[in-house]
Formats: C-alpha cells, sequence, structure tokens
C-alpha cells in the first residue's frame, strides 16, 4: 500500500474524533501550543496503530485513553524540575498565551489556580484510575463503552470510578494555604 | 468500608442532573459519609474541567496533525511541553510553583529563563505561590527574598521574610501581595528548605507600564 492510501486511511479514521481530541487537549492544558502537542502526540501513536485502530469498536475511546495515559505519563516524569516548567512555560509568543503570562483580574486567577489543582491531583492517581475517571466523568463515555474498552465488567468499573473519584477529592481537601508570619522576619533594607 | 449508596447520583449531583428533593437526599447522605462527601468533592472537580471552554480546533491543524504524523512514523523522544503549560506554564506569572520532590535538590533556574510577574506601582498585586511536595513536610523552611524597587505590601522596606510552616503533600498555597515602590523593577527569591531537601526559585518582577 502506498503513503499516500495509508495517509488517507489515517484522516478517514482520525476525523470524526479529532474535535474531541483536541477537546480533551484544550481541557487538560492551559495553552493552545500545549494541546496542540498532545494531540500531535496521539496522532503519531495512532498512526502507528493504524491497522490495530480499524479494527476495534471505539476508536475515540481509544484515542482519549492515549491521550489521558500520555498526559498523566507526562505529569509523572515531569516531577523532576517543576521550576524548570515554569521557565519553559513562559516561552510562548502566541497572542492568546501571552495575556495569560501578565496579570489575569482575579476572578479569572482563581479560576486557574482551582484547574491547576485539579489537575495537579489527578497525576496523583494512577493511570489507570486517572484515565477511567476522564474518560467517565469528562469525555461522557458510558459505562457501556468503558466495559468494552478495559474488559472489566460494570460493577467493577463503578467501584473504580467511586474510588477514583473520592482520592480525587481527597487530594484536593488536603491543599493548604500558607500564611507567613510576621514575627520570624528578618533581613533589612 | 465501601457504603451502599448508589455512586451514581453523587455524579449525577456534581453535574447538576438533579435538583429539589432528590439533590436534599443526596446531600443528606454526603454529610453523613466522608467516602462519599470526598467522591462528591472529586467529581465537582472533574465536572469543572469537562465544563472548560476549549474552543475548536484551529483552522488546519488537523492536516497539519497528519501530516506530520505520516512523516514521522517513528516515534522520537519529547520534551515534556504540555505538562508545563498544564500545571504552570500558561498560568507562571499568576501561579508560580516550587515543587519539593525527592531524589533531586536545588535547581536554580537560568537567569534567561526565569519567570515574570508584573507589579503595579498603584496597587499591590497577588502573586500566588504553589509549594508542591510528594510527602508532608513538617517544619519546611520558606524564605521570600526581594532585591530591586519592589515590596510586599504590609511588609514595609523589608527585604527579607522567613518562617517555617508545615507543608502538607500535594498543593500548598501561598498568596503575597506585591506592589512596586519605583519603576525598575526586581527580583524576588524564594527558598524552600527541608533537612532532605532544597528548592530555590526566582521570579523577575516587572513594573507594568
Amino acid at each position: 500500500m502506498t503513503q499516500d492510501a495509508r495517509k488517507t486511511r489515517f484522516e478517514v479514521l482520525l476525523r470524526p474524533h479529532f474535535d474531541a481530541l483536541y477537546a480533551a487537549a484544550r481541557r487538560m492544558t492551559l495553552s493552545t501550543d500545549d494541546a496542540e502537542d498532545l494531540v500531535q502526540d496521539v496522532a503519531l501513536k495512532a498512526f502507528e496503530k493504524l491497522d490495530e485502530l480499524e479494527q476495534i469498536e471505539f476508536p475515540r475511546a481509544w484515542l482519549l485513553k492515549v491521550m489521558y495515559n500520555r498526559f498523566i505519563d507526562e505529569h509523572r516524569s515531569s516531577k523532576r524540575s517543576p521550576v524548570d516548567q515554569a521557565a519553559t512555560g513562559m516561552d510562548s509568543e502566541e497572542p492568546g498565551d501571552h495575556a495569560h503570562s501578565r496579570w489575569l483580574p482575579e476572578e479569572m486567577l482563581d479560576r486557574e489556580v482551582r484547574i491547576t489543582r485539579i489537575l495537579m491531583a489527578m497525576k496523583r492517581l494512577d493511570n489507570e484510575s486517572a484515565t477511567l475517571v476522564a474518560l467517565r466523568d469528562i469525555e461522557g463515555l458510558t459505562i457501556a463503552e468503558l466495559e468494552k474498552m478495559t474488559g472489566s465488567p460494570s460493577g467493577t468499573i463503578k467501584a473504580k470510578l467511586h474510588r477514583s473519584r473520592a482520592k480525587l477529592g481527597r487530594l484536593l481537601s488536603s491543599d493548604k494555604t500558607l500564611k507567613p508570619e510576621l514575627k520570624a522576619i528578618g533581613g533589612s533594607e | 468500608m465501601s457504603c451502599e449508596f448508589d455512586k451514581d447520583r453523587l455524579r449525577a449531583l456534581a453535574q447538576g442532573l438533579i435538583a429539589g428533593t432528590e439533590r436534599d437526599s443526596v446531600l443528606a447522605h454526603v454529610d453523613r459519609c466522608a467516602d462519599c462527601r470526598s467522591a462528591l468533592r472529586g467529581a465537582e472537580a472533574l465536572a469543572e474541567l469537562a465544563a472548560r471552554d476549549t474552543g475548536a480546533p484551529p483552522v488546519g491543524l488537523f492536516e497539519a496533525v497528519v501530516d506530520k504524523a505520516v512523516s514521522q512514523p517513528a516515534r522520537a523522544p519529547r520534551d515534556n511541553r504540555f505538562w508545563s503549560g498544564a500545571s504552570f506554564g500558561a498560568i507562571a506569572a499568576s501561579l508560580l510553583a516550587v515543587g519539593l520532590f525527592f531524589g533531586w535538590t536545588d535547581s536554580q533556574v537560568p537567569t534567561d529563563r526565569v519567570p515574570e510577574f508584573f507589579v503595579s506601582l498603584e496597587e499591590p498585586r497577588q502573586m500566588s505561590l504553589a509549594f508542591e511536595t510528594d510527602r508532608v513536610l513538617d517544619g519546611a523552611r520558606i524564605t521570600i527574598l526581594l532585591s530591586g524597587s519592589v515590596e510586599i505590601d504590609g511588609y514595609g522596606p523589608r527585604r527579607e521574610l522567613s518562617w517555617t510552616d508545615d507543608l502538607e503533600a500535594g498543593v500548598n498555597r501561598l498568596s503575597l501581595p506585591v506592589i512596586a515602590n519605583g519603576l525598575k523593577g526586581g527580583q524576588m527569591v524564594v527558598r524552600l528548605e527541608h533537612p532532605q531537601s532544597e528548592q530555590v526559585f526566582v521570579v523577575r518582577l516587572q513594573v507594568e507600564s
């Protein structure tokens, strides 16, 4: 088969799910650059597995699962230095991102902080839990779709979903706000 | 260990799908059940993510993604760009992250990649720092050093704040009201110390014109 024919097959497979993939990537990232990188990453993986993907019943679920797995994996590997990450995120030249890199209104900041906390908590779930709960509660996959995807019975899936949500809730509840204490201050002008 | 409550109702409540007496009955159960309370909190967080406005893919992205996938069948190692944006990058100026993970220490950001925070001469602006640790840290020392024409509102000319605090595992937020007292801007150094590890984080403070 020629490369052109393979490309056409890939387009036919990917096109119906592309908007959903992009939306999922945007939900899990805060810049369009990062979302596009994530989508590209999934597309590379999908092209490698094209023959296999064409045979499965729910390619969208497969694509989203790969995306969330990549997202969580990248989160874990990035633990090496979040400080570096804070710096590297400033290099976007996209106008929309530049607006982010300046001051955000308080209500927008609160929302972004909340989203960031949720994403940071999600990375603490194991891959299976994070992916399962994201596919169900964010992407709206049905229990039946998750059954086919995982091969697990619905009762098992529901129990895992509940445990994952509860763990996420506990992680979010454990966040703490710090307050500096004046009495410990030192230094001079 | 888990109760017999129908967990689907927690998700339905988080997504705003139930109301009235049914909603009240779920809330009454959640009041009594810590596990379901946590699950509801998690479901609400996921619902918030699901509700994010994502917009449509940019024109031409599909074609570009396909072309690249087809032309690069062998997967190349990637950097961590999407993670940087996911948690810290795009909002780095407003939520600045200081991580303290065990297994690495003392990473100073190169000066040409220092994140920036814009301050004003007219009013204090809240800088949010996220101290993230992978375990509980009792007695962590947090030090804030300032240089240049900036100050922390309410702390006058002090150049250094330092205190000891207990950090929870996860994200610990600290908000500092920063204001400019001149035009040249400055720098803030945040040091997070614990007997087993240390992290230094630098932020460039620019005065908004």
